[in-house]
């Protein structure tokens, strides 16, 4: 099956959205740290709209 | 005979160093590409057309496409790295899209979320309702069946009706040949018939 330049753009957002190691494994700066990193942005938004509600994995620690 | 096309093996003797992206790209570190990326979406001029298109409906996804693309044919970077700096550039677009209050889709199917034991423990029913429900049910006994046909609607609406009245009000090609008798009754209408 083909894969456009649209569909290849569509599926490293999805990578990056979903928080995938993969992305991270593709990404990585030879060791060094990236400053850009998903963690970044979602620090600024929640600086711009207020806390984010908790994802999956901080809701099932605070369950335990 | 008029030769209209390239010659074969014209393109290695053609001039094609001043496409942008046949020279080398002007960010090759993906932190440099973001800075850069994120100055120019930030910039008067492009944050106005990108938020126009942003209120217009259009995807997070489809802006993220049109924007690489054209650092491409800029030359600043090649293809698989537009292809990797698509996310964080996504997430500049849907930060100036939440800034702006503007209700916006990203374009990708995000998959769901698997449950957690959290979840089920929550909707484990408690073994006293549903005996109490099945005592309720048990205590109605003949009456279920008539408070069913009140209640019910939609396709369920109607009790079934009885063999002889369906062979009666048969219709299609099944009325027409029962009528010629053509076809033997299937249903038997007595007892000693279905012996």
């Amino acid at each position: 099956m083909a894969v456009t330049f649209e569909d290849a753009v569509r599926k490293s957002m999805r990578a990056y959205w979903i928080n995938t190691r993969d992305y991270d494994a593709m990404t990585s700066n030879k060791g060094k740290n990236r400053k850009y990193t998903k963690q970044y942005f979602d620090d600024i938004e929640n600086e711009m709209v207020g806390k984010k509600p908790k994802d999956k994995k901080e809701l099932e620690k605070e369950y335990k | 005979m008029k030769v209209t096309g390239p010659i074969p093996g014209e393109n290695f003797t053609s001039d094609t160093k001043n496409y942008p992206w046949h020279r080398p790209p002007q960010y090759t570190s993906l932190d440099d590409a973001i800075d850069g990326a994120a100055k120019q979406l930030l910039s008067e001029d492009a944050s106005d057309g990108m938020v126009i298109l942003l209120q217009a409906g259009m995807d997070i996804a489809t802006l993220t496409d049109m924007y690489v693309t054209s650092g491409i044919m800029s030359g600043k970077w090649t293809p698989d790295f537009a292809i990797l700096i698509a996310g964080p550039i996504s997430h500049i677009i849907y930060l100036m899209a939440k800034a702006y209050d503007i209700e916006c889709d990203l374009g990708i199917d995000l998959p769901k979320e698997s449950r957690t034991k959290a979840y089920f423990d929550a909707v484990k029913m408690d073994k006293k309702k549903v005996d109490d429900i099945i005592n309720v049910i048990d205590s109605m006994g003949e009456e279920l069946p008539q408070v069913i046909e009140q209640k019910a609607t939609g396709f369920m609406a109607g009790m079934p009706q009885a063999p002889q009245e369906q062979a009666a009000i048969a219709t299609g090609i099944m009325g027409s040949l029962n009528q010629a008798g053509a076809m033997p009754n299937a249903l038997p209408t007595t007892p000693e018939e279905g012996m």
